[in-house]
């Protein structure tokens, strides 16, 4: 009997929320996988998963938290959440730190009786945050999306906090020697995963993505769909907001380096750590789930980071073949 | 690279010589922000053309707030969105970030404790990470705010950061006996800091000075003085040079100096090109001084160790 109630209620957990802060990793080069590990070791006895190809990537154990706090919402309705929320941080190719906070929510029932479970009800199903009261998924998923105005947190459920907390004790570890080769702003990536209108098909599927760049450091990823494993929707999440940063970073420094006269055919210097650290970290899909490949696809589509991106790093090697010719050309004078 | 800003007295200008540093850093394309550690008047907003912010922000979320313990995190306003003057919105092209940290409305001075110091740490040292240049405005003299920043900056996470210190004073006999009194006196910066752990000499040579309006003797303002005055003016200046030499605030530890101008004395608001060149109501002078005090708060040469 309390099976059939567990899988009644998995099936109520189709809404996924969470947040992806990306980073440049406070350390003067990039890490070794060993390194990598023992900076991500948060968890005692609990392993880090390391993996190599095709770019290194080293994630964290993933650690729970327990919430109980206002659901956030459009409406303003104020509906209390009780559960755990998890939290993971990882770094790929040595260089780019990332830390990610997730939750299902399962929503309240019509007319059912709330009832105040304990805690080991709810420790026994981490990454899923209950919902007392009625309340509408678009709602919550409105309330969680929208801007938050000048990073002014409210007293909502807070999952970017969690993310920015977790992401500066990763960065002051005393493992790193915080000598970064430049400074990049980090970003912020929430997204939801909100119940497909067409009925459960069996296969997962997502329809309905959208993709928007809010502030200068926030981006926003709305899906629709049904996914059985919501972690797959996670690592989606993750790879989307890397490769995101990448994109952002590098064409911050090239905006930089075009209104200024470069001199004599000099390659800027802002470049040259780009050059370094960053160029060769592009390996966008790598970690997704097939299913959920043609999301990556869509969001390509539409905004065109691969075309940007290929754009951007022609022109950073034009750059370097024009320094190298008239280094040449002063060398033969 | 975070720069300290601070002065014994009040109305030396620190405020608002450090708003403009701030901007004509990020203008050269400088990840720029601004941290408001004045608590007791936080005034950043007002000198970047922020209404909303001029006397700090309400509702709790401020630089004060946050070290308190009463908000998860600072509010921070994207001045590129924000400043109300014309010629700063949007980003010019090729400038960096500029962000600005406001204090709370009606804030105070309080006692520091080890809570505090964390979340202090926390926060310089995840700005440090993004930006490359952070200027923290500390209230006048010797506050809590100064404890908890030489608290804060000789912990683990942020030692291997790069902080400098500019202490900004008037030119007159009190202000150069103050200033050196609040660098190298007793429960001065460099007494306070050793006694919490920093390296005195290290620290010593990571102290510059900023002179504030500082009469140009050569300059068309005093062009009309009879001799007995500008007599009188020259041998002045000489005998505080002599002071600022005595009180080993001299040339070598000198970072700037900014001519006395009305506009910043009475504005105190930005000075952007447009006050100088089309306006006209700026001295060149006075944008110069900025430009070249911006550049040598980025600059590692006047920072070499003495």
């Amino acid at each position: 009997m309390a099976g059939l109630a567990d899988l009644a209620d998995d099936e109520r957990c189709r809404i996924l929320l969470g947040e992806v802060r990306t980073g440049l990793s406070a350390h003067s080069r990039a890490l070794a996988d060993t390194e990598a590990a023992a900076l991500l070791s948060l968890r005692p006895g609990v392993g880090v998963r390391v993996a190599t190809r095709p770019a290194a990537w080293v994630v964290s154990p993933d650690l729970t938290l327990g919430v109980h706090c206002p659901m956030p919402s459009r409406s303003g309705a104020r509906r209390d959440g009780i559960g755990t929320i998890l939290s993971r941080a990882s770094l790929t190719g040595g260089r780019m730190v990332q830390a990610t906070v997730h939750t299902g929510v399962v929503l309240g029932r019509s007319g059912a009786v709330d009832r105040r479970q304990p805690w080991a009800h709810h420790l026994a199903r981490p990454g899923r945050v209950e919902v007392a009261g009625r309340l509408r998924a678009d709602d919550l998923a409105d309330g969680f999306l929208a801007a938050v105005p000048d990073g002014v947190p409210g007293p909502d459920l807070d999952l970017g906090a969690v993310c920015g907390r977790l992401l500066d004790q990763v960065q002051e570890s005393p493992l790193l020697d915080q000598r970064l080769p430049f400074r990049a702003p980090r970003t912020r990536f929430r997204f939801a995963l909100l119940p497909c209108d067409h009925g459960a098909s069996g296969a997962a599927h997502v329809c309905r993505v959208s993709f928007v760049v809010e502030e200068e450091m926030v981006r926003v990823l709305r899906m629709s769909g049904s996914v059985a494993d919501l972690v797959s929707v996670v690592g989606l999440c993750e790879d989307l907001a890397l490769h995101d940063w990448l994109l952002t970073t590098v064409q911050r420094v090239v905006e930089g380096s075009r209104v200024r006269p470069s001199g004599g055919g000099r390659l800027p210097h802002q470049l040259r750590p780009v050059i370094d650290h960053l160029l060769h970290l592009w390996m966008p899909g790598a970690r997704v789930a097939d299913a959920l490949l043609p999301v990556w696809a869509g969001v390509e589509q539409r905004s065109g980071i691969s075309r940007q991106w290929e754009n951007l790093v022609g022109w950073i090697r034009d750059q370097l073949a024009l320094s190298l010719l008239a280094d040449l050309g002063r060398g033969a004078g | 690279m975070i720069l300290i800003a601070t002065s014994d007295k009040g109305g030396t200008g620190r405020s608002v010589t450090g708003c403009n540093i701030a901007l004509r850093c990020a203008l050269q394309g400088s990840n720029v922000c601004y941290v408001d550690f004045d608590f007791g008047s936080p005034t950043a907003g007002a000198i970047f053309h922020v209404e909303s912010a001029a006397r700090g922000i309400l509702g709790g979320q401020g630089m004060h707030s946050f070290l308190a313990g009463e908000a998860a995190a600072p509010v921070e306003l994207d001045l590129w969105r924000h400043m109300d003057r014309a010629g700063l919105r949007p980003r010019p092209p090729g400038a960096g970030r500029l962000v600005l940290f406001p204090g709370d409305e009606g804030g105070g001075e309080f006692p520091v404790d080890e809570d505090m110091t964390d979340r202090c740490v926390r926060l310089l040292r995840r700005l440090a990470e993004e930006f490359d240049l952070v200027i923290v405005d500390l209230s006048a003299g010797r506050s809590y705010a100064l404890q908890l920043v030489l608290e804060a900056t000789v912990r683990p996470a942020l030692r291997p950061v790069l902080a400098r210190w500019l202490v900004f004073h008037r030119w007159t006999r009190q202000h150069i006996i103050a200033a050196a009194g609040l660098a190298y006196g007793d429960h001065g910066i460099v007494d306070t800091g050793a006694a919490k752990g920093h390296d005195r000499d290290h620290l010593r040579d990571s102290i510059r000075f900023v002179r504030t309006a500082v009469p140009d003797l050569d300059s068309e303002q005093f062009a009309g003085l009879v001799p007995t005055q500008a007599a009188w003016l020259q041998e002045t200046d000489a005998d505080l040079q002599r002071l600022a030499a005595r009180r080993r605030i001299g040339r070598s530890v000198l970072l700037g100096s900014i001519p006395l101008d009305p506009v910043l004395q009475w504005r105190e608001q930005l000075i952007l090109e447009s006050d100088v060149w089309t306006l006209r109501i700026a001295n060149p002078q006075t944008g110069a001084a900025l430009d070249e005090l911006a550049k040598d708060v980025m600059d590692d040469d006047p920072w070499e160790g003495l």
